[in-house]
């Protein structure tokens, strides 16, 4: 019996109210992503893009489909109620790494292992190891402030990593970067990906990103124009 | 322990926001401090000066004193006050012992005629019970210097005033005795008083205890005055005091200090009532002072808010987060508060500073600060208490961020 997609989205759209416009972001989306996968969802500002990451990561609902994960319906419950799908199950990687400036390295890679529950021991080993994969071993005590934007983004790459996520969700993660330092991150998530099989999406309108994709969405206008199999 | 870390550590993003906080609450509390401290000297200075010039800690009156109205002067006097004196004096926590009598009479320089309260005392008793507290006794010097005269008499200053007497003069007393019968006594004056209170110092004379006795012509005296060594103990002397008398049968009442204290009481509430309301203004600023606060860091932190919350912490989690935050505030604001409000009691106190006599008094009274743990630990514990729940609202707010709002937020 084969497992499940990792994400099944069943006809999928997101309206937003812009004060008297309703703007649509997602419109009827089909797509299944399968566990393993390297996907690029691709296309211009205001494809859906990141609309769509949201709601494959359970922090946005869409207005009407049905979005499943592992198997499991997740339209019924609230966001509230997935919180624990969220932090024991996705791992994200953001554009502007989002890491908390009142944590070192350490505790920023640290803290979704203490929202699960780890050990403390269970997760000095985690975090050491996710540090060493990310190659950020002597920065533990550093502040984010005291990073560059590539080391930022390492840390975050991290913090997605140390729970063992089936999947992580990365919106832009090279955006903030510059071109160098975005192959750098990108070669560390294809080797990520290539080591540990975790399945990644990620978004990009960066056509040097997409070409890494090996499954590649194109949105147009929030609805998927092709899909290219590599 | 993550979220109480992390609480502690956000208050120092924002220092000069947090420092106003703090200098708010410092302040605020540290006076609020002071305030109570000084009117813990004040209830503290008053229940000693009562208790020393007129109460004692105990008085003891015949049993049916507080039951009928005496159709006579001391009709329900005490008779057998020397047998009580003795068996009080085998007491240990007893210090002093005297007897009173407060009669009212006619003043007469034979010109002019007075009306008079008059207070029969033992003078070197009297002065005795307010050297224990260092009050001033210059009121019975007089007598000290008189002693062996029997016809003698002290007057209010203003009423020596009003009578034109002076030293030497005699002055006639005239009174009803204890049969209802008039009776009057030249006494020699022999010295004047201050009083705290005008009003009084215009009416009051001060005369030996025998000399009362012989004027109302009786034995009896109204009350003894019991003075015990520490004001801690009245209760307890008060305990074994009635057993005593209940084993002995004597036909005695015993009152505490307090409840024969009326002004004291009414000092003491008109305190608490400023106290009570100064706090309360006090309170509502450091709730909005740690309020505002913690408001604008949920502002700012929006994107981190929505950070935590799609990496899985729950709403519950963030509540307790911004929660340790405001109670960071309180801990800091409360431990500054006490340390200010203590540095600056001893500074005050060093100072010797006096205030002028307050309406009706003719004293000034020095502006003093009585520290009291008690105190500092109940304001410690309500700062903390009142700037956790201030941070409540601002915290409700946070857990009700929508996620991909707030990872937008700029």
């Amino acid at each position: 019996m084969s497992l499940p997609p990792v994400i099944r989205m069943d006809n999928v759209s997101r309206h937003y109210s812009l004060g008297k416009t309703d703007v649509t972001a997602v419109n009827n989306v089909d797509l299944n992503i399968q566990n393993g996968e390297f996907l690029v969802l691709a296309g211009p500002s205001g494809s859906g893009k990141t609309t769509l990451l949201n709601m494959m990561g359970l922090i946005d609902k869409p207005t009407s489909g049905k979005v499943w994960l592992d198997g499991e319906d997740t339209t019924p419950r609230s966001l509230n109620n997935l919180t624990a799908y969220r932090r024991d199950k996705i791992g994200y990687i953001f554009q502007t790494f989002n890491l908390i400036p009142v944590l070192s390295v350490y505790e920023n890679i640290e803290f979704p292992l203490i929202l699960s529950g780890v050990s403390r021991e269970e997760r000095r080993k985690r975090v050491d190891d996710a540090m060493e994969k990310v190659g950020l071993q002597n920065r533990k005590k550093h502040r984010p402030r005291e990073l560059s934007g590539g080391q930022c983004q390492r840390v975050s790459i991290a913090r997605a990593i140390v729970k063992n996520p089936g999947l992580i969700l990365a919106d832009e993660p090279t955006a903030n970067l510059d071109s160098a330092t975005g192959l750098e991150i990108l070669g560390l998530i294809q080797r990520l990906h290539e080591d540990e099989g975790i399945t990644f999406i990620f978004s990009s309108h960066d056509p040097r990103i997409i070409a890494k994709g090996k499954r590649v969405v194109y949105l147009r206008d929030g609805t998927i124009e092709a899909v290219e199999d590599k | 322990m993550t979220f109480m870390k992390m609480g502690f550590r956000s208050l120092f993003r924002q220092r000069r926001r947090t420092i106003i906080s703090l200098v708010v609450i410092t302040f605020g509390i540290g006076c609020l401090l002071l305030t109570i401290g000084h009117s813990r000297y004040i209830d503290w200075g008053l229940r000693e000066s009562t208790i020393h010039s007129e109460t004692g800690h105990l008085q003891v009156f015949q049993s049916a004193y507080f039951d009928r109205a005496e159709k006579a002067v001391l009709e329900y006097g005490l008779e057998n006050h020397e047998q009580i004196r003795n068996d009080l004096d085998r007491m240990a926590d007893v210090s002093l012992l005297l007897a009173r009598i407060y009669l009212m009479g006619l003043l007469s320089n034979g010109e002019k005629s007075v009306a008079c309260l008059g207070q029969g005392v033992e003078p070197a008793k009297e002065k005795r019970l307010r050297g224990l507290f260092r009050m001033s006794s210059a009121s019975f010097d007089p007598f000290i210097a008189h002693e062996g005269e029997a016809e003698i008499i002290v007057l209010g200053k203003k009423l020596a005033e009003s009578l034109n007497a002076k030293e030497g003069d005699y002055l006639t007393l005239m009174t009803t005795t204890a049969s209802g019968a008039l009776n009057a006594l030249d006494l020699k004056m022999i010295g004047t008083f201050r009083a705290s209170s005008p009003d009084y110092e215009e009416r009051a004379v001060i005369l030996p205890l025998r000399t009362a006795q012989a004027l109302l012509d009786t034995k009896k005296v109204k009350n003894l005055i019991v003075t015990l060594t520490d004001t801690e103990k009245t209760d307890l002397a008060y305990e074994k005091i009635s057993e005593l008398w209940r084993r002995k049968g004597y036909p005695i009442i015993l009152k505490k200090w307090h409840e024969r204290a009326v002004y004291y009481k009414q000092v003491k509430q008109f305190y608490n009532q400023i106290t009570g309301f100064l706090s309360m203004v006090l309170f509502i600023i450091v709730f909005f002072s740690t309020s505002n606060t913690i408001v604008m860091s949920v502002i700012e932190r929006t994107r981190e808010i929505g950070t935590m919350l799609s990496l899985g912490t729950s709403r519950r989690q963030t509540l307790i987060l911004f929660f340790f935050e405001g109670t960071f505030i309180g801990v800091i604001g409360g431990l500054f508060s006490a340390g200010f409000a203590y540095a600056a009691s001893q500074l005050i106190n060093s100072f010797h500073i006096s205030l002028p006599a307050p309406p009706g008094l003719s004293d000034a009274y020095p502006l003093m600060i009585r520290n009291d743990g008690r105190f500092y630990a109940l304001i410690f514990v309500s700062t903390i208490v009142v700037a956790s729940i201030s941070a409540l609202i601002p915290a409700l707010r946070a857990t009700r961020i929508k996620i991909v709002d707030a990872l937008g937020h700029i």
